[in-house]
């Protein structure tokens, strides 16, 4: 055995030295196309709080766009929500054996996880719902409504919808601190509207009872059920008919929307926006014919539905809630032009503001598709916008908007998340005179570099006489590490083209590579 | 790829586009469009340098591009030789079909493929292939063993390694089969099946050798098979021409591969097995400029990490002796005593060393223009790549070469002699005049 040991070691080995690390080698970690995203500050920290398609959660760090941290959820796993308390931060997922709900800290490590199975003959499954009740998380899903003790993730209580089938789609916090309710809604297999109450202590049934006279074939409704940032009203597409729960009432009010928007047309198609907003709900109506794409905001504040604007044409809508409760909505429209539109506490809406350009270039990642608003407060008192904006090439960008022009702080390109095919490796000029020739650079085209680099090799400050008399030829072998003072060094140089000279433990070491930084 | 140039093919619903890119900046070179729905695609590059595609589409018609004369020339000039696969992996019924190029019968067109041959495969396992570039190179078409006797290797460009293993959690009877089908001729070269084995099964075709790795449900281990294939013969060359014409210029087409001899479906076959201790979900062997250096194989594993692994030890001659037991010969030849297990992961051969790559699905290797060196990128949701020197970087200096000691001393030694030199003749002269 100590031959073969012996052996085995007179295999060449692949080890680098300490100071090739990342110096012979690049990594670059990718997350994928942004499906949510929340901001977070805390400190001196902003950061990006994100869930991709990839299934892939992340934090980037608003100022640079680098990740802060990430985690890498297990493949078939698909992110349907992102919350957070200002705390922790919550993600909900669906796979084919449940749904995950997991409790993160605001630095990425994940706090308690828990497995939701599948209800029991469902054909099929739709997005679970939560929300932070209490020292708890209440998540409802397929038939159940479940709580989670908030600090170590076991079950506190659960409660089962009896008798027909359910499918629960969300839930509500409605009254006073020390007399919350919590409601829940779902949607009954006969199509009527399930509203359950129940105590968020102890989850007991304070009432139940099933709402409207709608047919079977209202059952699991596509559209998404949507909350006004009161609470006051639930509201849901069914076909072309809009419904609208008042939240305290058992009346669900039908408006169809042909009467509504009579000049719209592909109505039949129109989708009810994920927005949180007072009094208000957003409408998505694809373009039909020879009409053109609109998004409808309809106010559903006095009782009845009335449109409050129609916005023509491609426009991404952003939402975003102050600390202070206000909500403001942006509308960007061809991705260029940025307007706002602020609501007061009481619900009252702003006209929109005037146009702020973004630098947006639909030519470089074609059309918009996904929008964040990040609102903060200016020195002077107004407030000013941050837009985080995922393209159809997958790239991420943080965007502020500005009256003269905006900037872009930051693009990740994502497209490099889904490789699939196969890698071609193309040998890049490293001299300009490569860049014309043909085939493989000869070293006659590489004689410029060597004079270059010895003519630098002068010029270069001399080594330190003490650490490298002392520790040249004494480089150990290592397979994990790397030189922090080489790589700060070419982190601060922003970009790799440089060549550079940084003390390092084995003395002085050129830090340059030719090659694009990581991410 | 033609010089700088990258052609990408992209594929709508119903429109076909060609994209000729320029490798260095991206810039769009020129752009075609057609209908119709692609199955494949295959480079043909001409005597005069440039490049064409050659086209198949679903109704097994053939369009070229660019369609010019002397595009159709050279393809009409190579129709015996012209032969392709497709693997039909999605389809219900998979199956492994091998097609010919052949004169259209229709008048508007010019080519079209003919089905040759095909292989119907099962439908309830994963299938997994790989092949050996087309690009590469072979190094020797020898191996020289420790008596000085050579085994001649069995390299066939046209070989594909099909594996085909049954999922997990699969109530079906759990088996993992590889097979090497040459696809010009059609003939399944060798075929291997382990009962009780299950996916997930990753390959890694090399010269004359096919590495891959299963998970043994029976055994609860990953299992890793090395498989080399020789020639079954140890005289290939007819001995008399070799006396009179020297030897054979192989790259004359006439002393090429020939899929259809018989000799071509008859290899010799020997194969190891051994345990491995972690999952892998890629594999690929190293590749150089010249093949003359050792390979190695590149496994990614599935934690994440590139970890290279000498062939030496998924060598098939490993003997089966005592390491006290080795002949003089065996030792001659560098061979490593069988051991069942290929043991744990030496931290040396990581290549990823600090870094994570999430999600490894490919690895890819590429030669550079250092024989010692090969490129490897590994790519997941994560891209990495580095350079990997299986035999050392026999022919690169240390960044810490010193350069100044090694001029200093030509230049001293340049006037060393030339000084000894005036000295020498200014002593005989003095000599002279004594």
């Amino acid at each position: 055995m100590r031959a073969v040991s012996f052996l085995l070691l007179l295999t060449p080995t692949a080890a680098m030295f300490e100071d090739q690390a990342d110096n012979i080698d690049w990594h670059r970690q990718n997350l994928g196309r942004a499906a949510h995203a929340l901001f977070h500050s805390e400190n001196t920290q902003r950061l990006a709080i994100i869930a991709t398609e990839s299934s892939v959660l992340a934090a980037l760090d608003l100022r640079s766009g680098s990740v802060a941290w990430r985690q890498v959820l297990p493949v078939g796993e698909s992110v349907t929500s992102l919350q957070t308390n200002g705390k922790v931060l919550l993600s909900l997922s669906t796979t084919p054996a449940g749904a995950f709900v997991r409790l993160w800290s605001m630095r990425g490590a994940m706090l308690w996880d828990a497995l939701l199975p599948p209800s029991a003959g469902a054909k099929e499954m739709l997005p679970p719902d939560a929300l932070f009740a209490g020292p708890g998380v209440v998540v409802s899903w397929g038939d159940s409504v479940t709580a989670f003790d908030y600090n170590v993730g076991d079950v506190a209580w659960r409660w089962l919808a009896s008798g027909e089938e359910v499918q629960m789609r969300r839930l509500l916090l409605v009254g006073e601190a020390e007399e919350q309710q919590l409601q829940a809604f779902g949607v009954l297999s006969s199509g009527k509207l399930l509203r359950a109450t129940l105590s968020p202590k102890d989850g007991s049934l304070v009432t139940s009872k099933a709402l409207g006279s709608h047919s079977a074939s209202d059952f699991l409704p596509r559209s998404q059920m949507v909350v006004t940032l009161d609470q006051a009203s639930v509201a849901w597409l069914k076909g072309t008919a809009l419904l609208q729960h008042k939240v305290g009432s058992d009346v669900i009010a039908t408006t169809q929307l042909e009467t509504l928007l009579p000049s719209l047309g592909g109505l039949g198609a129109a989708q009810l926006l994920p927005l949180t907003l007072p009094g208000m709900l957003a409408l998505a109506v694809p373009a039909h014919g020879d009409a053109p794409a609109a998004t409808v905001l309809l106010s559903v504040t006095g009782g009845g539905v009335v449109v409050a604007d129609t916005l023509q044409g491609e426009v991404q809508l952003a939402h975003a809630l102050s600390r202070e409760g206000k909500a403001t909505l942006a509308r960007i429209d061809g991705g260029t032009e940025l307007r706002v539109m602020a609501f007061e506490p009481d619900g009252k809406a702003s006209a929109w503001s005037e146009a702020e350009s973004l630098p947006y270039s639909a030519a470089e990642h074609g059309a918009l598709a996904a929008a964040w608003l990040n609102s903060y407060a200016r020195k002077d008192g107004s407030l000013g916008h941050r837009l985080l904006l995922s393209s159809q090439d997958d790239a991420l960008q943080l965007m502020q908007a500005a009256k003269d022009g905006g900037h872009v702080a930051w693009v990740r390109e994502e497209g490099l998340a889904s490789v699939q095919g196969s890698v071609t490796l193309v040998p890049l000029p490293s001299l300009v005179t490569d860049a014309d020739a043909e085939g493989p650079p000869a070293f006659a085209f590489a004689l410029p570099g060597v004079l270059q680099g010895l003519q630098r090799r002068w010029s270069e400050p001399p080594p330190s006489p003490r650490p490298t008399s002392r520790l040249r030829g004494t480089r150990t072998r290592m397979a994990r590490g790397r030189c922090c003072s080489c790589t700060a060094a070419r982190r601060s140089l922003g970009c790799t083209q440089a060549v550079a000279s940084c003390f390092g433990r084995i003395g002085w070491r050129r830090c340059g590579t030719g090659h694009p930084p990581p991410r | 790829m033609e010089g700088h140039k990258v052609w990408a093919i992209v594929q709508d619903e119903a429109q076909l586009r060609i994209l000729c890119l320029d490798a260095h900046n991206g810039q769009l070179v020129s752009e075609s469009a057609s209908t119709g729905e692609l199955l494949h695609v295959s480079k043909l590059r001409l005597d005069d340098g440039a490049s064409g595609l050659l086209l198949f589409d679903a109704s097994l018609s053939v369009s070229l591009h660019p369609d010019t004369p002397a595009m159709r020339q050279a393809v009409h000039a190579r129709l015996d030789s012209f032969f392709f696969y497709l693997l039909f992996k999605a389809e219900a019924a998979p199956s492994l079909r091998g097609y010919s190029l052949r004169l259209a019968a229709d008048a508007g067109k010019h080519f079209e493929l003919a089905p040759r041959w095909a292989l119907a495969l099962p439908s309830d396992v994963e299938l997994s292939s790989t092949d050996f570039p087309a690009t590469a190179m072979v190094g020797s078409p020898v191996r020289v063993l420790g008596d000085r006797s050579v085994m001649h290797k069995y390299v066939n460009r046209n070989l594909l390694a099909l594996g085909l293993a049954t999922p997990q959690n699969s109530s079906d009877e759990a088996y993992v089969q590889v097979m090497l089908v040459d696809t010009v001729s059609g003939v399944v070269v060798h075929s291997a099946r382990h009962a009780g084995c299950s996916a997930p099964l990753t390959l890694a075709l090399a010269e004359h050798w096919l590495v891959y790795h299963y998970w043994c449900g029976n055994q609860f281990q990953y299992q890793m098979t090395a498989t080399e294939l020789y020639a079954n013969n140890t005289l290939l060359d007819d001995p008399i021409s070799l006396l009179v014409g020297g030897p054979l210029d192989y790259t004359d087409r006439a002393n090429m591969f020939d899929a259809f001899s018989p000799a071509a479906a008859q290899p010799h076959v020997a194969s190891q097995t051994y345990a491995f201790g972690t999952g892998v979900a890629a594999m690929a062997a190293t590749l150089t400029a010249g093949g003359l250096t050792p390979k190695a194989v590149i496994l990614a594993t599935t934690a994440g990490q590139l970890v290279t692994m000498s062939k030496n030890l998924l060598d098939t001659r490993r003997p089966l002796v005592h390491p006290s037991k080795m002949s003089q010969q065996q030792k001659e030849e560098g061979l490593v005593p069988y051991a069942p297990t290929l043991g744990g992961i030496n931290p040396l051969t990581v290549l990823t060393h600090r870094h994570t790559i999430a999600r490894p699905a490919h690895v890819f290797t590429a030669p550079t223009t250092l024989e010692s060196t090969s490129l490897v990128v590994g790519i997941g949701l994560d891209l990495f790549l580095t350079r990997t020197a299986p035999a050392r970087e026999f022919d690169r200096l240390n960044d810490d070469f010193n350069h100044v000691a090694l001029v200093g001393a030509v230049a001293f030694l340049t006037v060393a002699t030339l000084a000894s030199n005036w000295y020498t003749k200014r002593r005989d002269l003095v000599a002279a005049w004594k």
